[in-house]
């Protein structure tokens, strides 16, 4: 006869839900807490949550979701309530990046270098909230409906949010090109 | 060159923010560049957090004892950042375990697998003393029995007979030396002259005068079944089938398959004559060059129930075919023998073929890649066999289009073309 633990689907379902949501839930997490040692230890504590709710499995995806994002929440207020700290992540997000090619000529490198300043630079004039989704788009690879629970906004509100931050940013890049060139 | 205006959209907006997109204008381009080089090593910090928590997350899983831990309530934050720091190191340095270089991937727990196995273990010594006791203790105090006689008269197995009366019990037998110290589920098998097949205790005890016969089935017997006139019983054990005389116990065919190291799995009458029979092979009968012992193609083989021997070959299955439902105790082959239930390769497609035709007639396309991983939780044929009732573990992607996500048991029905 055949027989066929259970184990490595059971692995494999925690794997997919993990795949799935852990991104959106520590790239929240670490807005709020602004420690990542600290979002760690939140992200981990929610997901071993859900291996002592036996409920769990039964959830439909959406109610799965749903509950992640309630015990993520809850967690977030207890780490709040026993923190004297309470910072957000700031625009420290932006680095100057980092040059695999170095067969770069250095006045290439100095140029780029100088093209980030401004960036960070441009990013930071924005509002706070297109700051905070083009945080969550570009430095964690979350898509808007993945944004969405974590600024507390509707999946069109984050793709608009998104939408104004990249139409500021390429106006400024038009205008600080116009000024080069003249 | 003239410049796009406007190109951003706010509904395309997830495309268009992709590492690499397209039909965007230049600046564009250069600016959604410009944005992840800038992000790029935070985002490379955030990978490894993610990475970090999956490691200990797979370690906590192995290890009860800091799972509970984990989830007790710190007074402090302090405290609750410093138990992380020492569970990692404690995850890192204890175990050696190193950070996954991709997450999640598939990580072995061999320590929870050798305590699940040392209480399996520990478990199946306490039922085997308590057996051995209880069989000592009856053989002690009655006369022997001829266990293995087959087909005798036990007339200690008799138990009183009540009025038949609804939800009356109407016979109640017990065991003697015929059990068999192994914690294996006993099944039972009912005749169309009201006789009951009992696997374990190997008794063919009858419902119309309330008696009991020792049966000379096969040790440890998983299956035992009626031929269509009542006559004949069909036992399946230890990787064998044998045909037995219900009247005599006497064995009337053994089927072995066609090789050493075939396993026969689930068996089926077809008609008073011919069986069909699910065949494990071995990859060494086929002659691929694989280690010896490792499975085979599976194949639907029917076999004369007189004689044990080999009618045909109906269907072949490749190797890593699964049948579906035997590994949670169920039956891949329907009733009537006219069809069988699988699962392709590495949960592949769920397939019912026809037996008779050795023709597909029927499929789920249940993909891991579309839609997700699919697992056979449970399996029931209609009496008729027109229809097949699956319970799958069916995991729907998750709303962000990346992956799968829920496991969530949803029964599904296969119907049969041309039988409904």
């Amino acid at each position: 006869m055949q027989h066929k633990e259970a184990d490595p689907l059971e692995h494999a379902l925690y794997a997919e839900l993990y795949r799935c949501y852990a991104p959106s839930l520590f790239a929240y997490v670490y807005q709020q807490t602004a420690s990542r040692e600290d979002a760690e230890d939140i992200v981990l504590d929610v997901f071993l949550s859900v291996l002592q709710n036996k409920r769990f499995p039964t959830f439909d995806a959406k109610k799965q979701e749903a509950w992640l994002w309630a015990i993520t929440r809850n967690k977030v207020v207890d780490y709040y309530r026993r923190s004297v700290r309470r910072q957000h992540v700031s625009i420290g997000w932006l680095s100057e990046p980092l040059y695999e090619d170095m067969h770069q000529a250095p006045e290439q490198i100095s140029l780029k270098h100088e093209e980030y300043t401004w960036l960070a630079g441009a990013i930071r004039a924005l509002p706070e909230l297109q700051r905070e989704v083009l945080r969550l788009r570009f430095g964690h690879g979350l898509k808007c409906e993945e944004i969405a629970p974590a600024v507390e906004k509707s999946e069109g509100a984050v793709r608009m949010i998104l939408f104004r931050a990249l139409q500021s940013l390429r106006g400024l890049y038009k205008d600080r090109e116009k000024g080069e060139r003249r | 060159m003239k410049e796009h205006e406007n190109s951003f959209n706010s509904e395309a907006i997830d495309a268009q923010t992709e590492r690499w997109p397209s039909g965007l204008s230049q600046d564009e381009h250069r600016l959604i560049q410009a944005l992840y080089a800038s992000s790029q090593a935070y985002a490379r910090e955030n990978e490894q957090s993610l990475e970090r928590i999956w490691t200990r997350f797979v370690q906590s899983q192995g290890h009860p004892a800091l799972l509970q831990e984990t989830q007790q309530k710190q007074p402090a934050s302090e405290q609750f950042v410093r138990k992380g720091k020492a569970m990692r190191e404690d995850i890192y340095q204890g175990t050696g375990f190193s950070t996954p270089t991709s997450w999640p991937a598939p990580v072995k727990r061999p320590r929870r697998a050798i305590w699940r196995a040392l209480s399996v273990v520990a478990a199946a010594a306490v039922v085997l003393i308590l057996i051995l006791g209880w069989v000592l203790l009856f053989s002690g105090m009655r006369p022997s029995t001829a266990s293995k006689k087959p087909a005798t008269q036990v007339g200690a197995h008799q138990a009183q007979q009540k009025e038949l009366s609804a939800g009356a019990l109407l016979c109640s037998f017990s065991d003697n030396a015929t059990g068999y110290p192994v914690p294996i589920q006993p099944t039972l098998d009912w005749s169309a002259s009201r006789q009951v097949a009992v696997t374990y205790h190997n008794l063919i005890a009858s419902a119309q005068n309330c008696t009991a016969q020792s049966a000379n089935l096969l040790p440890q017997a998983q299956q035992a079944t009626w031929s269509p006139d009542g006559k004949r019983l069909l036992t399946l054990a230890s990787g064998e089938a044998e045909v037995l005389d219900a009247s005599t116990g006497h064995v009337i065919a053994t089927f072995q398959g066609n090789a050493p190291g075939d396993t026969i799995d689930q068996s089926v009458w077809l008609s008073n004559g011919t069986i069909v029979s699910a065949v494990q092979t071995t990859s060494a009968k086929t002659g691929d060059l694989v280690t010896s012992g490792s499975a085979g193609p599976v194949l639907m083989q029917v076999w004369n129930a007189s004689t044990g021997a080999l009618i045909r070959t109906a269907i072949t299955f490749p190797s890593g075919t699964q049948l579906l439902g035997l590994n949670v105790g169920m039956l891949p082959i329907s009733p009537d023998g006219k069809y069988v239930a699988v699962q392709e390769t590495t949960g592949g497609d769920v397939e019912v073929w026809n037996i008779a035709s050795g023709k597909l007639v029927n499929s789920i396309p249940y993909h891991q890649s579309d839609s997700g991983l699919v697992s056979v939780s449970a399996l029931a044929w209609s009496p008729d066999g027109a229809y097949l009732a699956l319970g799958l573990s069916n995991v729907p992607r998750c709303r962000s289009g990346r992956w799968p996500v829920a496991n969530s048991p949803q029964p599904s029905r296969i119907a049969i073309p041309g039988r409904m």
